[in-house]
C-alpha cells in the first residue's frame, strides 16, 4: 500500500488520468460510429434537427464539429466530462492520488470504457450526469449551480434522462446550507422538475422535422407484445383494435405476431417480419396511439408480461443476449474520417469482443450491487451514495415502460453508479476503520 | 464602491490562480491549442510516401528511413498522422521548455515554449507530418538534453542529436554546431581536449545516423543524382550556348527524354523556384533516373559544373535567394492546410480529414500572415541571426542555437531542388530561440543591475 502510495505520488492524479485517457484514445480513436450516431452527425452538419433522437446532441456535436471535424471531438468530450466528472465525485470522499485511481479503473472498466468509446447519446449523458454530481457537491454556490445546467443537458439528451437526475437534485442540492429541510427538498424538487423541462423544451425548440419516435419504436413493439401475450384473439377483433395502423397481415393476426415476437429484436422484429409499419402520416399515429391505448387497458396483464420480457432481456436474464459492445463504423462518408485500425487497436477490440459476450456485460449483476450498496447506504446514512443508488434504480426501471431495444447501452448509468457508490463506500468504510482504531501511544521518553 | 473592489478582488484571486498553474499544465494546454490546429496532422505526397512505407515496412532512402519506421511503430497503435503530430508537438515544448529552464524559471520557460511552438512561421510547419519539423523537435529536445548536469542525460541527448541527423540528409550542419559547442564529457575539461572530444563525437554521431539509415534501407535510390540533374539543367540555363552534339556527348548515360533542342528544353522548363517540371511531367527533360545513370550522371556533373562553375554559382545563388525569399512573389508553401497530397491518395492511405471552421479560421489568419506581411520572409530572421551573432551573443547557447541555424540554411546553397518554406523553418526556429534567451538574460542583467545600484544611489544621498 505504502508503494502504491509512493508511486502514486510521484505521478501525480493529472499524469494517471492522462494515462487513462491516452488507454482509452488508442481504443476508441476516433470514435466509433453506429447507424444512430450517422443519423445524428448528419443533422449536426446539415443543422436540420429531427427528433428521432433527442437533436440536443445534433447541436452540441454541430459546435463541436466546428473545432474538431467529425467523430474524435465528440470522443474526446465524451471522455473529458466523464474523466474530470468521475474525479471531481471522487475526490470529494478521498486523496487525490486514490481518487484518481478509482476513476481510471472505473473509466477503463470494460462495460463502461467500450460503450464510451462510441458516439451516442447514452455515453455523453452519463458524463454530464457524473460531471454534474461532482458539480452538486460543491462548496461553491456557482457550482452548484452550474450542474443544474448539466442536468438540464442530462434530461434533453435522453427522452427518459430526467429519470437519471430525479434523486440526484432532489435529495443533493442545496441552494445554502442549513435550510431546513422542507423548504431545501422543495426547492430541490423544483429545480428538479424546471431542468426535466428546460431539456424538453430545448429539444422541442430545435427540433425542425418532427418524427413521432414513440409512435415509431415503443409502441410498435408493445402493441405486438400485448397481442403476443394476450389470451386467444380472432383476426376480427384485432382488426378492430388495429383499424388503420399499417399492420402488415389481415390474417393469422396473433399467430404472426407470436412468431415474429423476440426481446431480443424488440421493436425491430415488429418491423422487420412486416406485422406493423411504421406510420407514414397523422391517421397513422393517431391509429397507433389508439391501438397501443386500447390493447394496454384491455389486457393489462399481458402487456406488462411483454414488458417483463422486455425488461429481463434488457437486464440479461435470458439465455441468448444481445451483443453488449458496438465497435467500428456502420457507414463511411459524410466527411467523418475513415476508419482504419492499427494492430494495437484491433488487438485492443478483439479482446473486448471476447469480454463482451460475458458475464460482465449481465445488467442484472449490477442491479443487484446496486440494490446491495443502497442497503448499505441506507444503514451508513451516506446521502451521496443512497442518491446515486436511487438514481440507477429509478433510471433503469423506468426503462421497463420506455425501452425500445434491449441495448447495454441503456444500462451505462446503472453501471457507472455501481462502481461510483462502491468506490464512495468503500473510502467511507476505510475512514470509519481509521475513526475507531485506538490512538497509537507515544513511546515514554525516559527521564533525564 | 463595493462592486468595484468585489471585481478587484475577484480579479486579484483569478491572477493568483492562474500564476499557480503549474508548467506542466501550461505545456499540456499549449500542446492542446496546437494539436486543435493541425489536428489529425497535414499531410503532403511526401508524407504520405512515408505512411505508405511504414505500413508496408518496405524503406526507400528517397525521404530518410528513420521516419517511416518511427511512423511504423506509431501506427500500429493510431492509424494514421495523429501520433505523430503529437509526438513533434510534444517534444519540441518540452525539449525547449528544457532548454529555457537554464535562464528562467518554469512556469516562465513553460509560457516561452509555447509562445515559440504557437509563433505562426514555426508553426505552419510543425502542424505538418514532414521530417524537417520532426527533426526540428529532436534537435531542440537533444539540445535542451545536452545542458544536463547529468552525463546519462548528456547522452540521450546525443542520441536524440544523432537521429535528428537521420530526419535529413543535411541536418549535420545544424547538429555539428551544438554538439561541438555544447557537449561535455565531464565538465572543467581544458577547452582543447573538450572540442576535441565534442568534435569527434559530432563525426560519431553523422556516421552513426548514415549507419542507422543504412540499416533501415531495403530500397536504395540514389537521392544525389536528383541534384545533380538539377545542377546540370541549372547550368544550362546560365551558361553559354552549347550544340546538341555537344551535350550528346557530355550527357551520353543520363536518362534524357529527348536529344534534340536539349538546351533549349532545359531553358524552356527552368525555373529558379523549382526544378520539378525537369522530371515530372510531360515534355519533361529527364526521365526516372535509376542507379544505373548515377556513374553518367556523376561524369556530367563534374564536366559541366568543372567547366561553366560561375553559371553554377549563379543558378545556385538565385536558388538561394528564392529560399530566402528575397524576391517580389509569394514565399513557396508557407502555410500547409492539405490533409493529401492528391486526393487519389485516400484510398492508399485509408485517410481523409477535412479541415474544421475552427482550423479554417485559423488558417485564413496564419494564411494573411505568410503572404500578405514579411513575417515569414526567411531572409528576415537570417539578418537577425547576423545580427545577434555579431553584437551581443555573448554565450555559447545562443551561439551554437544561431550557427546552427544558419549553417542548416547554408546547407541548402548546393542542395535545394525547390525553395519550399520549411527548409528554412530550423533557422527560424534557432533564430528566435536565441533571440528570446538573449533578449531573456539582457532583461535579468538589467534588473539585477537596477537592484544594485539602488541601494549605492540612496546611501550617496544621506
Amino acid at each position: 500500500m505504502t508503494r502504491l502510495r509512493h508511486i502514486l505520488r510521484a505521478a501525480g492524479p493529472w499524469l494517471v488520468l492522462l494515462g487513462a485517457l491516452i488507454v482509452h484514445q488508442v481504443y476508441a480513436h476516433p470514435g466509433y460510429i453506429s447507424f444512430d450516431s450517422l443519423w445524428q452527425f448528419r443533422d449536426a452538419q446539415n443543422v436540420q434537427y429531427n427528433d428521432w433522437h433527442p437533436p440536443i446532441m445534433a447541436l452540441i456535436w454541430h459546435f463541436v464539429d466546428k473545432a474538431i471535424k467529425g467523430s474524435a471531438g465528440m470522443l474526446l468530450l465524451q471522455e473529458l466530462l466523464f474523466l474530470l466528472g468521475c474525479y471531481g465525485l471522487f475526490r470529494r470522499f478521498s486523496r487525490p492520488g486514490y481518487a484518481a485511481l478509482a476513476t481510471c479503473l472505473t473509466f477503463l472498466f470494460v462495460p463502461i470504457g467500450a460503450t464510451l468509446a462510441v458516439i451516442w447519446k447514452d455515453p455523453l449523458m452519463v458524463g454530464c450526469a457524473i460531471s454534474g454530481v461532482a458539480l452538486l457537491l460543491s462548496p461553491s454556490r456557482p457550482a452548484r449551480l452550474a450542474s443544474l445546467v448539466l442536468f438540464t443537458l442530462v434530461a434533453g439528451l435522453r427522452y427518459n434522462g430526467f429519470t437519471v437526475s430525479t434523486a440526484l437534485i432532489v435529495m443533493l442540492f442545496e441552494w445554502r446550507s442549513g435550510m431546513p429541510p422542507i423548504r431545501r427538498y422543495a426547492l430541490a424538487t423544483a429545480l428538479w422538475v424546471a431542468t426535466a423541462l428546460c431539456g424538453q423544451l430545448i429539444n422541442s425548440a430545435i427540433t425542425v422535422n418532427k418524427t413521432y419516435p414513440w409512435h415509431g419504436s415503443v409502441a410498435l413493439y408493445d402493441i405486438q407484445g400485448v397481442v403476443r401475450y394476450a389470451p386467444p384473439l380472432s383476426d376480427d377483433v384485432l382488426i378492430d383494435y388495429l383499424q388503420g395502423t399499417p399492420l402488415g397481415f389481415k390474417d393469422s393476426i396473433q399467430l404472426r405476431a407470436k412468431r415474429a415476437y423476440s426481446s431480443v429484436d424488440a421493436m425491430f422484429g415488429a418491423i422487420n417480419s412486416g406485422f406493423l409499419a411504421q406510420p407514414q402520416n397523422e391517421a397513422e399515429r393517431a391509429a397507433i396511439k389508439r391501438a397501443w391505448g386500447r390493447l394496454v387497458a384491455d389486457y393489462p396483464w399481458a402487456y406488462l408480461k411483454h414488458r417483463w420480457r422486455a425488461f429481463r432481456q434488457l437486464l440479461g436474464m435470458e439465455k441468448v443476449v444481445q451483443q453488449g459492445l458496438f465497435m467500428g463504423r456502420d457507414e463511411y462518408g459524410w466527411d467523418i474520417n475513415d476508419y482504419d485500425p492499427g494492430p494495437v487497436q484491433k488487438w485492443l477490440q478483439h479482446r473486448a469482443e471476447k469480454l463482451g459476450t460475458t458475464w460482465l456485460f449481465r445488467v442484472y449483476l449490477y442491479l443487484g450491487v446496486v440494490f446491495g450498496l443502497t442497503a448499505l447506504a441506507i444503514a451508513w446514512r451516506h446521502r451521496t451514495a443512497l442518491a446515486l443508488g436511487l438514481s440507477a434504480i429509478l433510471s433503469e426501471f423506468a426503462l421497463m415502460f420506455a425501452s425500445p431495444t434491449p441495448d447495454f447501452r441503456y444500462s451505462l448509468w446503472l453501471v457507472v453508479c455501481a462502481f461510483a457508490m462502491f468506490w464512495i463506500l468503500l473510502i467511507e468504510r476505510s475512514r470509519q476503520g481509521l475513526a475507531r482504531q485506538p490512538p497509537v501511544p507515544r513511546p515514554s521518553v525516559p527521564a533525564l | 464602491m463595493l462592486e468595484v473592489n468585489r471585481v478587484r478582488a475577484a480579479l486579484a484571486r483569478s491572477w493568483q490562480a492562474a500564476r499557480r498553474v503549474s508548467p506542466r499544465a501550461i505545456l499540456l494546454a499549449g500542446l492542446t491549442v496546437f494539436v486543435l490546429y493541425g489536428f489529425p496532422g497535414y499531410m503532403s505526397n511526401d508524407s504520405c510516401d512515408q505512411l505508405l512505407q511504414a505500413r508496408s515496412l518496405v524503406f526507400s532512402d528517397a525521404h530518410p528511413p528513420v521516419m517511416a519506421a518511427e511512423w511504423a511503430l506509431l501506427d500500429a497503435i493510431i492509424a494514421g498522422p495523429l501520433l505523430m503530430l503529437v509526438l513533434q508537438g510534444a517534444v519540441f515544448l518540452w525539449g525547449l521548455a528544457a532548454l529555457l529552464r537554464h535562464i528562467v524559471g518554469p512556469r516562465a520557460a513553460a509560457l516561452l515554449a509555447v509562445a515559440l511552438l504557437l509563433f505562426p512561421p514555426v508553426l505552419t510547419t510543425m502542424a505538418v507530418i514532414w521530417k524537417d519539423s520532426q527533426m526540428a523537435a529532436y534537435l531542440l529536445a537533444g539540445t535542451g538534453a545536452l545542458l544536463s548536469p547529468r552525463r546519462r542525460i548528456r547522452l540521450v541527448g546525443l542520441a536524440m542529436l544523432t537521429v535528428a541527423c537521420a530526419f535529413r540528409y543535411n541536418a549535420f550542419a545544424a547538429s555539428l554546431p551544438l554538439i561541438g559547442l555544447l557537449f561535455e564529457w565531464r565538465p572543467g575539461m581544458r577547452w582543447w581536449k573538450r572540442y576535441a572530444i565534442s568534435g569527434a563525437t559530432a563525426v560519431l554521431s553523422l556516421t552513426a545516423a548514415i549507419g542507422l539509415s543504412r540499416a533501415l534501407t531495403s530500397h536504395h535510390v540514389e537521392a544525389a543524382d536528383g541534384v545533380a540533374l538539377a545542377d546540370i539543367a541549372g547550368v544550362l540555363n546560365y551558361g553559354r550556348d552549347r550544340s546538341d552534339d555537344e551535350l550528346r556527348e557530355i550527357l551520353r548515360g543520363v536518362p534524357l527524354r529527348t536529344t534534340i533542342g536539349i538546351q533549349a528544353r532545359a531553358r524552356s522548363l527552368f525555373s529558379t523556384r523549382s526544378a520539378m517540371a525537369m522530371f515530372y511531367g510531360e515534355g519533361s527533360l529527364y526521365a526516372d533516373p535509376l542507379p544505373i545513370h548515377h556513374d553518367a550522371i556523376a561524369r556530367a556533373w563534374r564536366q559541366l559544373v568543372g567547366e561553366e562553375w560561375r553559371a553554377y554559382l549563379e543558378y545556385r545563388g538565385n536558388g538561394f535567394r528564392e529560399l530566402l525569399g528575397l524576391h517580389e512573389g509569394y514565399l513557396w508553401t508557407p502555410v500547409w492546410y492539405q490533409f493529401l497530397g492528391h486526393p487519389e491518395l485516400r484510398t492508399q492511405v485509408h485517410h481523409n480529414a477535412v479541415v474544421s471552421g475552427l482550423q479554417w479560421l485559423e488558417l485564413i489568419q496564419v494564411g494573411y500572415l505568410a503572404y500578405e506581411t514579411p513575417l515569414f520572409r526567411p531572409y528576415l530572421y537570417a539578418l537577425l541571426a547576423l545580427a545577434l551573432l555579431v553584437t551581443c551573443c555573448r554565450d555559447r547557447l545562443s551561439l551554437a542555437l544561431i550557427a546552427s541555424g544558419l549553417l542548416y540554411e547554408l546547407s541548402y546553397f548546393p542542395a535545394a531542388n525547390t525553395v519550399d518554406f520549411r527548409y528554412s523553418h530550423w533557422m527560424i526556429t534557432a533564430t528566435c530561440v536565441a533571440t528570446v534567451m538573449i533578449l531573456v538574460r539582457r532583461l535579468a542583467r538589467g534588473r539585477s543591475t537596477a537592484v544594485a545600484t539602488g541601494p549605492v544611489v540612496a546611501e550617496a544621498a544621506v
